[in-house]
């Protein structure tokens, strides 16, 4: 059994790791609330482009344009995995990278990597992937300008050939507690399709400046970015949600961890104390005699 | 005088919203008026400035850097790349940026692209009208 001086030592040691990871879920809780801000404030326009791009869809067949473009043989593919800075955030991270390793796999064609954040870069470029930009972001969240850079990145090696097929596996922030890890298409762009009835509800006839081919090519490098954008700001409202989640439940388990070493302790000080009363009784009892 | 419903939303946040009688865009082919009540519209902008009247009939003036905007009659939506309201706008800034543009267009060594020192320019000038009509 462990000495009392030993166990005040782990009890103190608790107590000190407590107040650390205490201090960091405040912390994410208050980048969270920040990160959801963003996301809210995102929205419309996220929404509002989309809007845009049925309607100019509906006006008729889509020209053709070089961010479109679908070709019939694809031979390498580039996955852009979004993955936090740091770790101590639970299984956000180990969730993005099962998920992106599992992608990988099931892909036939050459792949490489487009990695944003520190982790998933670690990750893939330790397990010989070709990682063929790496990008940081700022641990207060991603800005406007991180969002173009990528974007700007992504678009260059579509366009020049380099690669025929560009995904992206981010984290949807569903809630403080979960948030699922999805893979997606960005390009070729999947325009959004109008579905079957939601035509009549619009009902609007509008007038389009410049003609509607036009206006599509001037849209769609902004759609890229609306859904780059998202798809970073979600991912950081993950990271900052699951964060507070993992810091939470150590601050719990280390207070539970300090509630049975302090009883531990003073079971050994009990006993110490009961241990020298019983010398004593038994050493009078010796000399009485 | 009727009024309808104004507002311009970057990627990032809803620079402003507001009712408006009239206002003015600086659209791809040149500057357009809405009223209330205009036919459905979808027009590409390019950077300028975004001039309205509010319900009080005070004039006010937002920079754009380019954007698409939508009316349906009864409101109008300004999807803008990076918008600035008059209140918000940086003089020195906008100066720097358009001597760092026209370095760029020069031919001096910068990390624009001519067709981004282009834009840059448009962009700027905007922010220095806005910062006039102050």
């Amino acid at each position: 059994m462990a000495t009392l001086k030993q166990i005040r030592q782990r009890i103190r040691a608790a107590k000190n790791t407590q107040s650390i990871t205490r201090a960091m879920k405040l912390v994410a809780a208050a980048r969270l609330t920040k990160a959801k801000n963003r996301v809210e404030e995102a929205r419309p326009y996220s929404e509002k482009m989309y809007e845009f791009i049925l309607s100019v869809g509906s006006a008729g067949e889509l020209p053709p344009h070089p961010l479109l473009d679908r070709r019939p043989n694809v031979k390498k593919v580039a996955l852009v995995l979004i993955t936090a800075e740091r770790g101590l955030c639970g299984s956000y991270n180990t969730n993005l990278l099962k998920t992106a390793q599992r992608w990988l796999d099931t892909q036939s064609t050459d792949k490489t990597l487009v990695s944003v954040g520190k982790k998933g870069n670690l990750f893939f470029s330790k397990r010989g992937y070709e990682v063929s930009h790496a990008f940081t972001v700022p641990t207060a969240g991603a800005d406007l300008s991180d969002a173009v850079t990528l974007t700007n990145t992504i678009s260059e090696m579509f366009t020049n050939g380099e690669v025929d097929a560009v995904y992206l596996c981010y984290s949807k922030f569903i809630s403080a507690i979960r948030q699922e890890p999805k893979v997606i298409q960005l390009l070729p762009i999947e325009p959004p399709q109008l579905e079957e009835g939601e035509a009549a509800s619009q009902g609007k006839e509008y007038a389009f400046e410049p003609k509607p081919e036009d206006l599509l090519t001037l849209l769609l490098p902004k759609y890229l970015l609306t859904v780059t954008y998202q798809a970073l700001l979600e991912s950081s409202a993950s990271e900052h949600g699951s964060r507070m989640t993992a810091m939470s439940s150590a601050t719990d388990n280390a207070g539970k961890m300090i509630g049975e070493l302090t009883l531990t302790a003073n079971r050994v000080r009990q006993a110490a104390i009961t241990t020298e009363i019983l010398e004593i009784v038994a050493g009078a009892e010796a000399l009485k005699s | 005088m009727a009024t309808y419903k104004l507002s311009v939303v970057a990627p990032d946040r809803t620079v402003f919203e507001d009712e408006v009688s009239a206002s003015t865009f600086p659209a791809v082919y040149g500057y357009l008026g809405i009223w209330s009540n205009h036919e459905p519209m979808l027009v590409a902008l390019k950077p300028g400035l975004i001039t309205y009247t509010d319900a009080k009939n005070q004039l006010h003036f937002v920079s754009i850097s380019g954007g698409f905007l939508e009316t349906s009659g009864t409101s109008a939506i300004v999807l803008a790349q990076d918008a600035v309201r008059s209140s918000e706008v940086d003089l020195a800034q906008a100066e720097a940026d358009l001597e760092e543009a026209k370095r760029a267009l020069r031919g001096e060594a910068s990390s624009m692209t001519i067709t981004e020192a282009m834009h840059e320019v448009e962009k700027a000038t905007a922010r220095l009208q806005l910062a006039r009509k102050k």
